[in-house]
């Protein structure tokens, strides 16, 4: 039997994973990745504790968090294929144009 | 009444805010309206005396105006009026309006006329001030406006190096006495507690320091220490020695300011304030002892030193700190009564004294008395009221300083023998340089091929109204003022002692005309054995150069170490090392925690959120 605390020890190793990603990454586009895995983490957190209460409350939470991931993800995208083109970079660190 | 003295302090205040606004054409109407204002304060000042000379004595102390009001302390903006003050307010607003009017003339053709009234206005409303002040800090606000105003007077002529360096040193040295009184203030204020209310008032303050007095026999030595503390601001402003040496030079200043304030009213304030504070005086032995031999010692110090000046201004000068000597050892040997009585008769005949000396001046423009000669025929008028004046100041009989001067004499001799030598040695010298005075620059034959003339009515009618106080000033039954229970009362007149002074005085006018008949070959002669004296005297006593050396050997390296310590060890040290330097390196340090690296900032973020969470559940775990 599966039970909740399986589901959250899933998530959370999930979410650290997402964490390291990002921490460690140097591209951006991997760094984008790792967010959507920590936002994954969270749905499953969600839908767990969802059919575990009995409340329809965190899986319409989820569907929203995936409909909010795609958009993210859309213009997360688009901000690094622009930068790629216009600077041929895809450390987040080297993009210090706006910085002082 | 309280009215009255209100308005008696505010009339000269009002002509010193007015004068700056009188414009240039009108400066005689600037001059009018600050002599003006003196005249309708003494006016006013009469009337108030008017019972006194009945034979009534009143007290009044009128307050309205609280000014001070903190825990434990209550001070009130207040006037004081008492025989005492009505006295001193008569020498003030009297003699005042005399060098007022004397002031129109004199000052006629200085391009600082307005300035020059708007400062004799300053002065009189500072020293109404002193004079009707009813508590101890009040009266030393007045004391120090008196010393400015005092300081802006004689650099008058501040384009002449000599009047502004004497201006300064009169300030400095004021400044020197003024530190020992301030503090003696503030020890007084802690002293003088009375029903847990600390006071300054002048009514209140005997009460309440014979209580604490009566606490411990160690408060004695406090409270004489304080009282000391206080006589040493009447040392700067009485210019007593050591703290003398300001007076003489303060003469650079223009004659009827001489008058006033260095021969009749400021330099009084000091004796003044040992009258006014003497119920508290009284109980210190210690204080008063210390007090009479000061003044015994300026007394003969000074008058010694007159014999040689050559500057008329000078000379009378030195009197007058004799003459101070006089009024503050009378203080000194119990009873302030007759040394008032000395203040008020010395107003008068050093007033007349300095205002025909600078009739003198104005006429001949020369200050060096070798340098006149013969002036009694060429300016009759004048050399009779410098000689009635003189005639005071040795104390002959009918002139006032007779009546003055014997009584401390008399006080002397049955209170303290070595005094009272002291003090008729000097009656000798005063009779002396003033009879060396009248022989070189009234008498003999004429110097100058000067024409001269006698002053205009308006300087020749304060002489006379001087020349009638300095005469009847023994008749006018003004000891009556402050021969009370409270100030000491009166020396019973001796007869051996008059006998002694007069003659003492005879002699040394008759010494001094006899040496300068004498032919110019044996005064010569005279003249170069006693070389070395003259040298000494010449030099003052080195008195000058003890404060050149005291300020050059201890004051100056100490400021230079202070300097030293302030830029080497405070500013570069503690300042430029130590606080600037620290923050520089923290700063460096701490700067490095600012990567600008996302990933750091975010790993601190995590690092965070982790510990919070750490955190909140050890708390539920201990719920």
């Amino acid at each position: 039997m599966i039970s909740l605390n399986h589901y959250l020890v899933t998530s959370g190793i999930l979410f650290a994973i997402g964490v390291f990603g990002v921490l460690t990454r140097k591209n951006i586009i991997m760094i984008l990745l790792s967010i959507e895995i920590m936002l994954n983490a969270a749905n499953l957190s969600f839908v767990a504790f969802s059919s575990a209460l009995g409340d329809l409350g965190g899986q319409v939470i989820s569907l929203f968090v995936v409909a909010i991931a795609a958009s993210e993800v859309a213009i997360g995208l688009a901000i690094a294929v622009l930068i790629f083109r216009n600077r041929g970079i895809l450390d987040p660190n080297e993009m210090n144009l706006m910085k002082w | 009444m309280t009215s009255r003295a209100w308005l008696i302090l505010s009339l000269p205040l009002v002509s010193f805010i007015l004068l700056p606004f009188v414009p240039e054409e009108k400066r005689k109407f600037g001059g009018w309206l600050a002599c003006a204002s003196m005249f309708l304060a003494f006016i006013l000042t009469l009337k108030l005396s008017i019972p006194l000379f009945q034979g009534e004595i009143f007290h009044v102390y009128h307050a309205p105006v609280e000014w001070i009001a903190l825990p434990g302390l209550k001070l009130e903006f207040g006037l004081l009026i008492d025989p005492l003050s009505i006295l001193m307010l008569l020498v003030v607003t009297g003699v005042g309006s005399a060098i007022f009017y004397y002031s129109l003339e004199y000052m006629e053709h200085d391009p600082g006329y307005r300035r020059y009234f708007s400062g004799l206005s300053l002065f009189s409303f500072s020293m109404i001030g002193i004079v009707l002040s009813s508590n101890l800090l009040e009266l030393f606000i007045f004391w120090e406006l008196v010393g400015l105003s005092s300081y802006l007077l004689i650099g008058h002529w501040y384009q002449k190096p000599a009047a502004a360096d004497a201006g300064k040193k009169a300030f400095l040295t004021n400044r020197v006495g003024d530190f020992g009184f301030l503090i003696g203030i503030l020890l007084l204020w802690t002293f003088s507690s009375s029903d847990g209310m600390r006071t300054l008032n002048f009514l209140q303050l005997n009460p309440a320091i014979s209580n604490f007095l009566q606490v411990s026999h160690s408060h004695q030595t406090w409270f004489t220490i304080a009282m000391l503390l206080i006589f040493s601001g009447v040392l700067g402003k009485s210019a007593q020695f050591p703290l003398h040496v300001w007076l003489p030079d303060a003469m650079e200043g223009p004659t009827p300011v001489s008058a006033l304030i260095h021969a009749a009213t400021m330099v009084a304030a000091g004796v003044y304030l040992l009258a006014r504070m003497f119920p508290l005086f009284a109980l210190s032995p210690v204080a008063l002892e210390v007090i009479a031999y000061i003044g015994g010692f300026t007394t003969l110090f000074a008058a010694t030193q007159a014999i040689i000046q050559k500057d008329i201004k000078r000379i009378l000068a030195y009197s007058t700190l004799s003459q101070l000597g006089y009024m503050v050892m009378a203080v000194g040997l119990g009873s302030a009564g007759i040394g008032m009585y000395h203040l008020t008769t010395h107003a008068f005949f050093k007033a007349l004294l300095f205002l025909s000396a600078g009739s003198v001046i104005h006429a001949t423009e020369e200050q060096d008395i070798t340098q006149m000669g013969g002036l009694i025929k060429k300016m009759p008028l004048t050399s009779t009221a410098f000689l009635i004046g003189s005639f005071a100041l040795i104390g002959f009989w009918p002139a006032s300083g007779f009546f003055s001067k014997d009584e401390i004499l008399s006080l002397a001799f049955s209170k303290n023998q070595f005094l009272f030598w002291v003090s008729v040695s000097t009656v000798f010298m005063t009779a002396l340089y003033m009879g060396r005075t009248i022989s070189l620059a009234f008498l003999g034959s004429s110097k100058t091929r000067k024409k001269l003339h006698e002053p205009t009515q308006k300087m020749i009618f304060p002489l006379a109204l001087l020349s009638f106080f300095s005469i009847a000033g023994g008749f006018l039954g003004l000891q009556r003022f402050v021969h009370s229970e409270t100030l000491g009362r009166h020396a019973e007149a001796n007869s051996f002692v008059i006998l002694l002074s007069t003659s003492l005085g005879i002699l040394g006018v008759f010494v001094a005309f006899s040496f300068y008949r004498l032919r110019e070959k044996k005064q010569k002669r005279f003249q170069e054995t006693f070389a070395w004296l003259n040298e000494i005297l010449v030099r003052k006593y080195y008195m000058d150069d003890l404060y050149d050396l005291i300020l050059r050997y201890i004051q100056q390296p100490l400021a230079q170490f202070l300097s030293w310590f302030e830029k080497r060890i405070i500013v570069e040290g503690v300042v430029n090392q130590a606080a600037a330097g620290f923050t520089a390196k923290a700063g460096n340090q701490l700067r490095k925690l600012q990567t600008g690296r996302i990933q750091t900032y975010l790993s601190v973020f995590c690092a965070g959120v982790v510990v919070i969470i750490y955190f909140l559940t050890i708390r539920t775990l201990h719920q």
